[in-house]
């Protein structure tokens, strides 16, 4: 195996966050059924109770969910005058964290803020909250980092995003160098090709499917498919055609992915009005079928503070009736019990990322 | 050895016949008594092993060498040579100094050789010639002797080298004999500690039985000490675990049947580390970074509009910036990856669920099929 693969495949991007097709839909399927028998039973115990039920997103409407707020982070990101890297983590962020959750319990409008602020942070590009508080209306600083810990955790704590922007600069020099092919071509298809990467990739799974550099041989196929010949030679040389030709055959399938989105789409899509008339169906009803509890996540998110704030104060109990296990053990209140209860799951579950959302 | 015996035995020659043994009182040369001189020590030298004492070797070869003062033995004698006999029975005193010379010589071990066959040939040889020089006759031993010493001559490197290795071998077996009887040694130390502990547990059963039957404990006062006595034995026996089996029911004796094996791997463990110590240190543990699938030039055979002004620039080369790096980097990227198909890598990842699925997985070597679970403990609850 190529040292460089072998490196590719130590990284988080590789070992957590690459499926194949069908294991992906089974995760968004599985998301899907837990948040709706979550929220519903939560609205059966919310008073008075909700009834009926109202319709639920299916799987395949939050995937067009997904993809709308894709689009809408990348929209902002120009605003916050962000690097193309980092616009692109914080997509990713997005993509990711929907994986596992869904739509319906956490609000995308807020995540998006909180994954440009984080994506900002993960690549070292420190920005102030404040910034993004004043690009955006209706926005403040607890909003953004009320959803910040549970995005981290939603993306398994996986910061390191491998994008494919640096990946086309090296496969440039590289054709620059072998001097096959005159320069005007070669910028041409660079332009391009960077032009397809900044978007293209972003609002499709390619991220999930392909690796990077698989990613950029593709979208420079869509560009110029000799340079993307010249490179593979380059690349397979001594190694046999079969490897080559089934390399060739991943990088087909991605591109055919990535040509359903062009870039082009940025601009045409907020114009179009059969896809704003379908997002405003879908957001009509996203408000029916919202999780309840997770609506208010800068109130939940204070309400834990305090929690967490009261929790090593022990309530200071008259002397006589001082139990010494309960002074050693904590004061034997519900919290700790349930906290123990919690803890003790987890550990018999023995996976360190704890219990299903289920149960 | 067996074979030669009987040529042996009857070609024994004068030679052999005069030294018997160290005697017991007076010396055979000076006939002084050991009654009359309480510290008589006798001393022999290796060259024809006849006794005398101690007076005696000062009084004739302090001067400077001399012949032998048995009147059958014309050898010359030096007073270094001189030394003080390990066996009562010279033969064997001689037999083992020639064994010594001859291993000395012929130390080769087992490794050395091809197969078993060539050694026990070997050792026969080697047997045969010690046999023609302890117990041939004149014309056998000196033949003998001359073997040896052109074998001697002629492989003078090659036994140096053995012997080294030998030392070697010797100390690494002192090394490990050392580490075992440690060992041991812990290993008494805590049965004795543990048998301590059960005999105080032993010791307290009489004292609960009374408590027991002071509370006034349903049942009858047999059956509490019977049940007592069982919660006792179960404790005991966790705390003896399988090596100490109780001293409760010592009337079954189970004892034979546990033959502990313990101190067998120590054994082997440093052989392990052996190849380990023998390579040279890489401080990357093997790691390797040479790409394979492109050559990494130096960084002026590429171009790039953007590197223009980090290579020209002395404001972006003072403060140290390589283009070196970014050009490594880029081409890393550009080929990293590129033959990871992960729809094969990770096709098995959706049967093996959760993180527990991925631990098996590695344990049975599979690296593509990480089995991931996706649900997260949610942080609202």
């Amino acid at each position: 195996m190529a040292t460089e693969d072998a490196r590719y495949r130590q990284s988080s991007q590789y070992r957590l966050w690459s499926f194949t097709p069908s294991h992906l839909s089974t995760l968004r399927e599985k998301t899907n059924t837990l948040a709706r028998t979550h929220i519903s039973n939560r609205m059966r115990a919310s008073d008075p109770p909700v009834d009926p039920l109202p319709d639920f997103l299916t799987p395949a409407e939050e995937y067009q969910m997904l993809n709308h707020f894709t689009l809408e982070l990348l929209r902002a990101a120009p605003y916050c005058k962000l690097p193309t890297d980092i616009q692109a983590t914080a997509a990713i962020f997005l993509r990711r964290f929907y994986v596992t959750n869904s739509v319906m319990t956490y609000p995308p409008q807020e995540l998006i803020k909180t994954c440009l602020f984080f994506g900002c942070k993960a690549e070292g590009y420190f920005m102030r909250v404040q910034k993004i508080t004043d690009t955006f209306p209706n926005t403040t600083s607890e909003m953004i980092l009320a959803a910040e810990y549970v995005l981290c955790q939603g993306i398994r704590f996986a910061f390191d995003v491998r994008h494919p922007f640096r990946a086309l600069e090296g496969a440039v020099m590289e054709l620059r160098r072998l001097g096959d092919f005159d320069d005007d071509r070669i910028n041409r298809a660079h332009k391009r090709t960077r032009e397809i990467l900044k978007f293209s990739p972003l609002v499709t799974d390619v991220y999930f499917h392909y690796t990077p550099s698989q990613i950029m041989y593709a979208a420079m196929a869509i560009a110029d498919e000799g340079l993307v010949h010249r490179m593979m030679r380059e690349a397979f040389a001594g190694q046999g055609e079969e490897m080559k030709d089934k390399i060739w055959g991943v990088i087909e399938n991605c591109r055919a992915m990535l040509e359903k989105e062009p870039p082009e789409k940025m601009s045409t899509y907020w114009n179009d009005p059969e896809s704003t008339k379908a997002i405003k169906v879908l957001r009509k009803k996203l408000v029916k079928c919202r999780d309840p509890d997770r609506v208010d996540l800068v109130a939940l998110q204070k309400a834990r503070r305090e929690q967490a704030a009261q929790k090593p104060k022990p309530k200071p109990k008259p002397k006589g009736e001082s139990n010494g296990d309960e002074k050693v053990f904590g004061n034997g209140n519900g919290n700790t019990l349930e906290r123990e209860a919690k803890r003790r799951k987890v550990a018999a579950d023995g996976d360190i990322f704890g219990p299903p959302l289920g149960a | 050895m067996s074979r030669r015996l009987a040529t042996g035995a009857a070609t024994r020659t004068t030679a052999t016949e005069t030294l018997l043994e160290i005697p017991a009182n007076s010396c055979p040369v000076c006939k002084r008594n050991r009654y009359l001189n309480p510290d008589l020590t006798f001393l022999i030298n290796p060259e024809c092993y006849h006794p005398m004492c101690s007076n005696c070797v000062t009084n004739i070869f302090s001067k400077g060498p001399a012949q032998c003062p048995y009147a059958t033995c014309g050898k010359t004698l030096r007073q270094r040579g001189f030394r003080s006999a390990f066996f009562k029975d010279l033969t064997v005193e001689r037999e083992v100094d020639i064994r010594q010379r001859v291993q000395a010589v012929f130390n080769m071990t087992q490794d050395d050789f091809e197969t078993l066959r060539d050694y026990n040939d070997y050792l026969q040889q080697v047997e045969d010639l010690t046999f023609d020089l302890v117990q041939g006759g004149e014309a056998e031993r000196r033949k003998a002797e001359g073997e040896l010493l052109a074998y001697e001559q002629k492989h003078r490197e090659e036994i140096e080298k053995n012997k080294k290795r030998g030392r070697e071998a010797e100390s690494q077996r002192k090394q490990r004999d050392a580490a075992t009887a440690e060992a041991a040694r812990q290993r008494r130390l805590e049965e004795q500690r543990e048998e301590e502990r059960a005999r105080a547990e032993e010791k307290t059963i009489n004292a609960e039985v009374m408590e027991a039957l002071a509370r006034g404990e349903p049942g009858s006062a047999a059956e509490i000490t019977e049940r007592i006595v069982a919660q006792k034995r179960a404790k005991v026996a966790e705390i003896a675990g399988s090596h100490f089996p109780s001293l409760l029911n010592s009337s079954t004796t189970t004892t034979s049947s546990l033959l502990s094996i313990r101190g067998l791997k120590d054994r082997s463990a440093p052989r392990e580390d052996d190849d380990y110590y023998l390579k040279p240190y890489d401080a990357f543990a093997g790691l390797d970074l040479h790409p394979t699938r492109y050559e990494l030039r130096g960084a002026d055979a590429y171009s790039h509009p953007w590197l223009e002004d980090a290579r020209t620039r002395d404001d972006h080369r003072v403060p140290g910036y390589s283009t070196h790096e970014y050009v490594a980097r880029a081409l890393f990227d550009a080929f990293a990856g590129l033959g990871v198909a992960v729809a094969d890598d990770k096709a098995d990842a959706q049967r093996a669920a959760g993180t527990v699925g991925a631990e098996t997985a590695a344990a049975t070597g599979r690296t593509g099929g990480m089995g991931l679970k996706m649900e997260v403990e949610d942080v609202f609850v």
